[in-house]
Order: structure tokens, then C-alpha cells, then sequence
């Protein structure tokens, strides 16, 4: 009995991890119908910002002013991707270009012909745009910019951090916290209170979507942004917003999950596939139901675990990672709105 | 007018092309060098080249492909391992590319966008997931997917056991299919993915078959990945789970970016020369950065060239150098005529007051029988006056509304029949039920007597039935000859076109010939070469209605002609449906604006709240007092 009970927290605590990494998903979707699939990625830089400003030898910084550093820079990397991915802000992607284009100088070997030729190249490119013909038009351009933007992001990170994979031990906000066992089942103090936490996050985000203004004006500029303008939204700052507050959202998921999973800086495109499946398994048009999306995957993850190991002696467990797909195309296909979702999907008349 | 279409030939700049792939095995026996040219090269060639007609002309993103190559890769490694024949490594690859493009791809046909993206990445992970775990599962936990020296190709005494062969081998079996998905962009068949692309709907009412269209993209793609899978398992000599990631196929997707997406050569082509540039590059300067410099390449072609190396190359002078290069045939015909063409007074004053006599001149010729100047001289049209479409007892609702609801009504051959009703009384919805883009919740249509009723747009269109939209559309990723020869379907199946045999060739050349003549006959001759979306809101509407017209229906629907137009270009509009009902068109026409009915109309039906309300002919109906009262409220008919 309560080794059922022990599987199912591990499954709900899977699932918490799941849920936080969803929401931001969600805020983001709900308000420009844009999967970020930088998602992951942003979670990943803000930790480590966190990380490196609490744990260095140096000077460090005291975890909540750390983790408030981490957050700021986060929102900073989520605005940035919306501008460059979303937008097509020709301004800021110059910029990230350039500021990539010195980076590679500074850590290349040599090859300074080729530094020069990348230089005209880009500057060229800047020169000739106002001539090119027109881009590209619809979802493809944000798919790609997104990824484009997710690949950056993660490449600058281990250019900085090095790629040697090295594990976030950074102590997370409740670590001192002890383990409580009722009825024999073991439930550890910081899941415990990042449950809660989670839980805490959900509800606020539900509120700010269906009691504020900003809320319903996310769903507006979502169902049509020259209605949503023509009364009085400011749909940009809505945007914005909305962007900011996932890439928040996304690192402070990012944090809580931290003792969880110890991150590694190449870790963010498989969070973004986490969230992007538990976010449309749920349901990804609100917070709520993209987190209870995350729930049900992680309870059903580590059920599958558990069948998978006792029949057949264990050999079909090498198919336990495949099972995230198959739950993915089979929502799509079958409840493209989610199980707890109301919005239709984009699919083809 | 065949010569002129002819334009320039092209053939030397493709041997030019392969000679000049071919040079690095002359140069180097450098097997670094060679490696980067085999799987950077050939074989992304190869992927690209498929990849660009999925995205490039349906506009379907995959982001799985490189599930489809690397279970193509294995299928041909365990074939080839067993020691058979290299032939039957690449039909076991490209068998199983195909197997899963099926898998993969019919259940893709319900999605797009964003989801179709998802949808296929996740497919792809779980292709690469499966290749490793599936031995696990069927060998115990110890089993790996390694598969070692799959043997190489054999030509007769040749064994291909060096890079340098090998490279040879792999450029001359990528040449081909390069110059495969070229002729895709060059057919009909082409036109009509990109027609999907940019609008299924529309599409479909000019006959084009959505899910073939799509599906068959999604096939070639797959038969291609299956191909270049094939040539990489025989190429690493050893083929393990590790070598394929998913964002191996982000890779592929940024590759043809760079190289120019839908562009037909310069996108495999260039895509893959760019990679063998960005690998080389990464690897020997930018070691554990190469991504990096992946990843920064790609986001400045999104930002700032995303026609890619292929849309920049058209604004240097090598163009002028080169005649031809980066255009279709039809492209530069229609250039030519563009140039050759008097100026048209549409251009001068965008009014269209002149453009009527074009246009009434035009069809008038056609209806005098001097036919060298109309699409289709063949075009015969039924002349008897009997029913030739007829609606019966239409009902359709939207959500609880009924948009219509019970409608009956015969539209006689040669007629001029017009829809009239108040907004939100059913006219559109009649149009879509009857050209099959809404399903009808009950009732029946019939054209020349044979039910339409069960069948789906596309084959009513090929039936007989044409129509316009009341928001225009064109395609407007397409030039305005290629939109206006889309109304015209070839005779050849979609393989021949792929092949392009000689009567491809020449058939592309006629139905371009004949579609400048359709455009000149309705003024619309010099803009042949510009983009659809460049022309006036006029032009586009009557281009519209020249594409419907030239697929000779038995009946055309116009919705709202005059809708949006100025006077004058409603003048024209007027001349030019009379010009077509005189050339023996049938036309069903939606319209609000009385004088334009009174112009038009032979027959009037009046919908009120999705009933016929009156029918007759226009004065009749008009003076009808419950059309008055619809139109000017209860009683108005009473007034002095």
C-alpha cells in the first residue's frame, strides 16, 4: 500500500517539476498563440545566473539577491527572444549578432581571413535588407526564430560556462528543510514546500488571467490584436508583458526545480519538449490546465516506469523514454485542444 | 509566341554546375576534405532538395526528418550487413523512408503550422529513440544498434572503397535529384503545391486534390532523405544511434535556409555548399563553438536575408551575366512579354476606365470566333437554355445559427443568375455549399442533372464549377502568369511532370503562351512577371475572375464583383461578366449594388435570413414588396 502511495508522489513530484515548467508555456501561448521554443533555454540561463552569482568563490552574492539577478536577466533573454524571433526586430537581432560575432572572435583559434569575410558578410547583409524581398510570413518564421534563438542561447551559455556538463548543485531555496514521513511514506520537506509553491504560482497566474484587466486583455490580443487595439489595448505592451512574465515565470520554475534535477547547460531543449508536451497535453491556452497537463505526464511517466520494469522482466524499459512522444503525437492528433483546454488548434480546413 | 516562351536554355548551367561539384575529386585525395564534400555535400543535397519541396512549395515545416533518414540509414545498413547487393540497400532505405513518411505524414495532413513543426519533431525523436532502444528490447539490455562496414556501392569491376569514388558516386546520384525537385517547381504540379500553400481553399476550387498534393510532397521528401540515409550507410564505417540527433534536422531546415527556401537549385544547392563552408569553418576554427556559429548564421539569414544565398544572389549582376538563372521558364516568358508588351492604360491611371475595352475586346474576339487571342479557343459551352445548376432544399448551419435553411433554386444555362439578399442572409454560404468549400447539413446540388452533393471541392471544380472569393484569392507567393495558368490543369500525371519528358516541356511552354494571351485580353499583360500581390485591388479581382474563367466551368461563382471597386472599375467588372456571358458563360453571381444587378442580371434570387424570399427577373423583383420590405423595412412598399 504504501509503495503505491510512494509511486504516486514520485509520479506527483515528477509532475510538479512538469507543471512549473509548463506555465510559462502557456503565458506566453495563451497571449501571441506563439510556442516558444525557447523556452527551456531561458529557464537555463536564469539558473545559471543564479548559480554563478550565489556559488562564486569570488564575491558571492546572497541567494535571494542571486536569484533576483537571475530572474531581471531572465526576463531580459525572454524579451530579447520575442524581439529578434517574433517581432523580427532588425535593430536587436543586429545587435545579437554582433555581440555573437565578437564572442566567436574572442574564443576562436586563428582564422582571421575568415573573421573579416563574416564581418562584410553580415554588414552586407544589413546594408542589402531593405532591398530583399519579402520574408518569411506566418508561424515558420517564429518556429524557426525561436529555435534560432534556443540554439544561440544555449551554445552562448556553454561557451561561457564550458561544455563540460557540470551540474547545477546549487542548494535551492528550501534544502534545510527535513523530511516528513506519514504513514510510512516519505515525503521530503523541500519537494514538499516546491509542491507548494507550485501550486501557489498556478493559482496567482489564474487569477491574473480571469480576474484582471491584463488577463482578459492577453486573451484579446490573442483573439484578434486590431480589435484588441481599437479598444484602447496597448497590444505591444501586452506582448511584452506576456513574454516577461512566462521568461519569469520559466525561472523561478527554473529555480524551485533545481535541487530536483541539478540543469546542466545543455539541458534546455529538453525542457522546452517537457513543457511544450505537458503545456498541450493540458492544454495550453491557459496556466492552469497546461500545468495539470504536467500532472498527468509525470504521474503517467513514472507509472509507465514502474509497469514497464515488472513485465517482461524489465526489457521493454528501454521504451520508457519513447512514451513522451507517443503521449505527444497522440494529443495532437486526437485532442489537439488538450485534455482540459478550450482552444481550437491551428489545424487545416 | 512559342519562341518567345521558350526562353533561354538552361541545360549548360547545369553541366556546368556538376563539373564544378565533380572538381574537388580532381584537386584533393584529402579524406577530410572528401568526408565534409560526401555527407555536407552530396547527401545534404540530396535531403535538401526533398526538404525544399515539402517546405519550400507545400510550406509544411518538418523538423523529423532526420528520423526518416536515420531509420532509411538503418534499414539499408541491416540489408547491406546481410550482404546483398548495394541496389537493394537503397530500395530497402527508400522503402523505409517511405513507410515512415506515411506514418508521419497522413496524420500531418490534420495539422500545420506550429503543430505540423511539433508534431514531426516528435516523430523524430521517437524514430532515434526507437533505433537504439528497439535491440535493447529484442536483445537484452546489453544489445547495441551498432551496425559496422556496411559494404560500399560496386559498379561492375569498381568497388568504391576510397572517399574519392565515393564522392564521385554520390555527386552523380545527387545531380539527378536535384534537377527531380527542380521540375517539381517547374510543373504544374508545383504551382498547385504552392497554390496549397497558400491557400487549400482556394485551391480546391480550382480542382486541386489537397491531400495528394500534400501527401505526395511529403512522399517525395521522404523517398529522398531515404535515398541520401541509403548513401550514408554505406559511407561511416560505423553506423551507430549516436550519429543521428534531433537537431540534426533543425540542421537541415537552417541549411536550406541559407541556401533559399522554394528556390528550386540554389536551395539544396547552395544549402549544401554553405554547410560544407560552416562545418569546415566550425570544425577547424571554432572548435567546441560550431553550433554557435550554426545557430548565427541561421538567425542572420531570418533577420536579414531570409530568401537566403539564393534571393541574394538575384540582386548581384551575375544575373545579367547568366540569363536565366534562378527563374522558371514561365518566369522569364513572362518577362519577355513584360518587356515586348505595349503599355497598357490600366497602368497609367489605375482607374480601369480604359481596361473595359481591353477586356470587351478581348472576349468579344473569342466570341466572334477569332480564338488566337483567348486561353481556350476550344472552349465550347453548352448553348441550350436548359437547367444547369440546380440547388434543392439547402440547409446549413453555423453553430446554432442557420445560415441557410431550406433554399431551392435553378440557375439556367447562359444566364446572368444573381444572389441578392441583405448581409448575413446566406449569399456566400450558398456559394461555399455549392462549390463544396461547406458541407451542406442537408439538401442537394446537381450541375447538368449529376448530383454534386457527396462530393468534396476539388472534384466539383473539375466538374464544372469555378469560383472568386469576395476577399480576393490570389496566391500571392506566385507571379500573376503563374496564378493565371493555374487554371489550367496539365494533361500529364504528376510523375511525367516530375520526369519532365518532352511533352511536359512543351505542354508548359503552350499553357504559358496561352495564359500571357488571357492576361493581355484582360489587360493584364505587362504585369505577367510581377508578383500577384503587387497589383491593384481592381486587378487582383479581375485576375481573379479571368483565372475562374479560364477553366472554362459550366458555371461560374462570383462572389460580390463589384465589392470594394471604384465606379469605373465597377463599369468594367459590369462589361467584363457581360463579356463573358456573351461568350457563353454562365454565371451565379452574388451582388448587392442594385444598379449593377439591374445591369447584369437576367435572373434575380432574393435570400432573407437564409430563405428565398422572391425570384424572377431584376424589375419584377425589385419591385417585390417583400423584398422591399427586407431592404427599406416593414412597409416602406406602402410609401407614396
Amino acid at each position: 500500500m504504501s509503495d503505491a502511495v510512494q509511486i504516486l508522489v514520485q509520479g506527483l513530484t515528477q509532475g510538479i517539476v512538469y507543471a512549473l515548467l509548463a506555465m510559462g508555456l502557456a503565458v506566453v501561448f495563451r497571449t501571441s498563440r506563439v510556442l516558444n521554443f525557447a523556452h527551456g533555454e531561458t529557464l537555463v540561463v536564469g539558473v545559471f545566473v543564479t548559480y554563478v552569482l550565489a556559488t562564486n568563490p569570488l564575491r558571492p552574492l546572497p541567494y535571494p539577491v542571486a536569484a533576483l539577478i537571475g530572474i531581471v536577466v531572465g526576463v531580459g533573454v525572454g524579451l530579447v527572444v520575442y524581439l529578434v524571433a517574433v517581432r523580427g526586430s532588425a535593430a536587436v537581432s543586429g545587435a545579437v549578432l554582433a555581440v555573437m560575432i565578437a564572442a566567436l572572435v574572442a574564443r576562436s583559434q586563428g582564422g582571421w581571413v575568415w573573421f573579416l569575410g563574416l564581418g562584410v558578410a553580415a554588414a552586407s547583409l544589413v546594408l542589402l535588407r531593405g532591398r530583399l524581398q519579402e520574408g518569411l510570413s506566418g508561424s515558420i518564421r517564429w518556429v524557426l526564430g525561436t529555435i534560432a534563438m534556443a540554439t544561440l542561447l544555449q551554445e552562448g551559455l556553454v561557451a561561457i560556462i564550458g561544455s563540460t556538463g557540470e551540474a547545477v548543485v546549487v542548494p535551492g531555496p528550501f534544502s534545510g528543510l527535513g523530511t516528513l514521513h506519514v504513514f510510512g511514506v516519505v515525503l521530503p520537506g523541500d519537494q514538499l514546500a516546491t509542491a507548494a509553491c507550485a501550486l501557489i504560482l498556478v493559482i496567482a497566474l489564474d487569477l491574473l488571467e480571469s480576474r484582471t484587466r491584463y488577463g482578459r486583455a492577453m486573451k484579446a490580443v490573442a483573439y484578434n490584436p486590431d480589435a484588441a487595439a481599437l479598444m484602447g489595448i496597448d497590444v505591444q505592451r501586452v506582448i511584452y508583458g506576456a513574454f516577461g512574465l512566462a521568461a519569469a515565470v520559466a525561472v523561478v520554475a527554473g529555480l524551485l526545480i533545481t535541487p530536483l534535477v541539478s540543469p546542466k547547460p545543455t539541458d534546455g531543449p529538453m525542457y522546452t519538449v517537457v513543457a511544450l508536451v505537458a503545456a498541450l497535453v493540458g492544454g495550453i491556452d491557459r496556466v492552469r490546465s497546461a500545468a495539470l497537463g504536467g500532472i498527468v505526464l509525470g504521474v503517467t511517466e513514472v507509472l509507465l516506469r514502474e509497469g514497464l520494469s515488472d513485465i517482461a522482466g524489465g526489457r521493454l524499459l528501454p521504451l520508457r523514454d519513447a512514451f513522451v512522444y507517443v503521449i505527444l503525437i497522440v494529443v495532437l492528433l486526437v485532442l489537439p485542444r488538450g485534455i482540459f483546454g478550450t482552444r481550437k488548434v491551428e489545424r487545416a480546413t | 509566341m512559342t519562341d518567345l516562351v521558350a526562353g533561354t536554355r538552361r541545360w549548360p548551367y547545369g553541366i556546368a554546375l556538376l563539373a564544378v561539384a565533380l572538381v574537388p575529386a580532381l584537386l584533393t585525395d584529402n579524406p577530410y576534405y572528401l568526408r565534409l564534400g560526401i555527407q555536407y555535400g552530396a547527401i545534404y543535397a540530396i535531403v535538401l532538395a526533398g526538404l525544399n519541396v515539402l517546405i519550400g512549395g507545400t510550406g509544411q515545416v518538418s523538423l523529423g526528418h532526420v528520423g526518416i533518414f536515420a531509420t532509411a540509414a538503418y534499414a539499408g545498413a541491416y540489408v547491406g550487413a546481410a550482404g546483398l547487393p548495394w541496389i537493394l540497400t537503397a530500395v530497402a532505405a527508400v522503402t523505409a523512408a517511405l513507410a515512415v513518411g506515411l506514418v508521419i505524414g497522413f496524420p500531418a495532413l490534420r495539422l500545420r503550422g506550429a503543430y505540423l513543426a511539433l508534431t514531426t519533431l516528435a516523430f523524430g525523436l521517437l524514430a532515434i529513440q526507437l533505433i537504439s532502444a528497439i535491440p535493447r528490447v529484442l536483445a537484452g539490455a546489453g544489445a547495441t544498434a551498432t551496425v559496422v562496414d556496411v559494404p560500399r556501392p560496386v559498379l561492375g569491376p569498381i568497388v568504391l572503397t576510397g572517399n574519392r569514388g565515393y564522392y564521385v558516386f554520390c555527386i552523380l546520384l545527387a545531380a539527378p535529384m536535384v534537377a527531380l525537385a527542380r521540375n517539381v517547381f517547374w510543373s504544374q504540379s508545383g504551382r498547385q503545391l504552392q497554390a496549397v500553400r497558400d491557400h487549400e481553399g482556394a485551391a480546391s476550387t480550382l480542382g486541386i486534390s489537397i491531400v495528394p498534393a500534400k501527401l505526395g510532397a511529403f512522399l517525395f521528401s521522404a523517398a529522398l532523405a531515404g535515398l541520401a540515409g541509403a548513401l550514408y550507410a554505406s559511407f561511416d564505417p560505423l553506423l551507430s544511434p549516436d550519429n543521428f540527433k534531433a537537431e540534426d534536422s533543425i540542421t537541415f531546415v537552417i541549411a536550406l535556409l541559407v541556401g533559399g527556401l522554394a528556390a528550386p537549385v540554389a536551395g539544396p544547392v547552395l544549402g549544401a555548399a554553405g554547410s560544407i563552408v560552416l562545418v569546415y569553418l566550425g570544425q577547424t576554427y571554432f572548435r567546441s563553438y560550431q553550433a554557435l556559429l550554426t545557430a548565427l548564421v541561421f538567425l542572420a539569414i531570418l533577420a536579414f536575408a531570409p530568401r537566403g544565398l539564393g534571393g541574394l544572389l538575384r540582386r548581384t549582376p551575375l544575373r545579367r551575366l547568366l540569363p536565366g538563372v534562378g527563374e522558371t521558364l514561365v518566369q522569364s516568358a513572362a518577362k519577355a512579354r513584360a518587356t515586348d508588351a505595349p503599355r497598357s492604360p490600366i497602368e497609367a491611371s489605375d482607374t480601369g476606365a480604359d481596361a473595359t475595352a481591353v477586356v470587351a475586346v478581348g472576349l468579344s474576339a473569342r466570341e466572334n470566333g477569332d480564338t488566337t487571342t483567348v486561353a481556350h479557343p476550344a472552349g465550347t459551352v453548352l448553348v441550350e437554355r436548359a437547367p444547369l445548376l440546380e440547388v434543392q432544399d439547402l440547409v446549413k448551419s453555423y453553430g446554432g445559427v442557420r445560415a441557410i435553411d431550406g433554399v431551392d433554386f435553378l440557375v439556367k444555362s447562359g444566364d446572368i443568375h444573381v444572389l441578392m439578399g441583405p448581409n448575413g442572409s446566406g449569399k456566400s454560404t450558398c456559394l461555399d455549399v455549392i462549390c463544396g468549400l461547406a458541407a451542406a447539413d442537408s439538401g442537394r446540388v446537381f450541375l447538368c442533372g449529376n448530383d454534386l452533393t457527396s462530393m468534396p471541392a476539388h472534384a466539383r471544380a473539375r466538374a464544372g464549377i469555378a469560383r472568386t472569393f469576395q476577399e480576393i484569392r490570389l496566391f500571392p507567393g506566385m507571379t500573376v502568369l503563374e496564378n493565371a495558368m493555374l487554371g489550367n490543369p496539365s494533361r500529364y500525371r504528376a510523375w511525367r511532370q516530375l520526369l519532365r519528358t518532352r511533352g511536359v516541356a512543351a505542354e508548359e511552354r503552350e499553357h504559358a503562351a496561352e495564359a500571357l494571351a488571357l492576361l493581355e485580353a484582360w489587360g493584364l499583360g505587362e504585369f505577367a512577371s510581377r508578383a500577384a500581390s503587387d497589383l491593384s485591388y481592381g486587378q487582383r479581382k479581375m485576375l481573379e475572375l479571368a483565372r475562374a474563367a479560364s477553366r472554362r466551368p459550366r458555371v461560374l461563382l462570383v462572389d460580390e464583383p463589384s465589392a470594394g471597386l471604384n465606379p469605373r472599375w465597377v463599369a468594367s467588372m459590369v462589361e467584363a461578366l457581360q463579356a463573358l456571358r456573351a461568350a457563353g458563360h454562365t454565371l451565379l453571381v452574388v451582388e448587392h449594388h442594385q444598379d449593377v444587378i439591374a445591369d447584369l442580371a437576367d435572373t434575380v434570387t432574393v435570400l432573407d435570413s437564409g430563405v428565398v424570399i422572391a425570384e424572377g427577373p431584376p424589375a419584377a423583383v425589385q419591385r417585390d414588396p417583400r423584398v422591399v420590405d427586407v431592404y427599406l423595412g416593414p412597409g416602406a412598399a406602402r410609401l407614396p
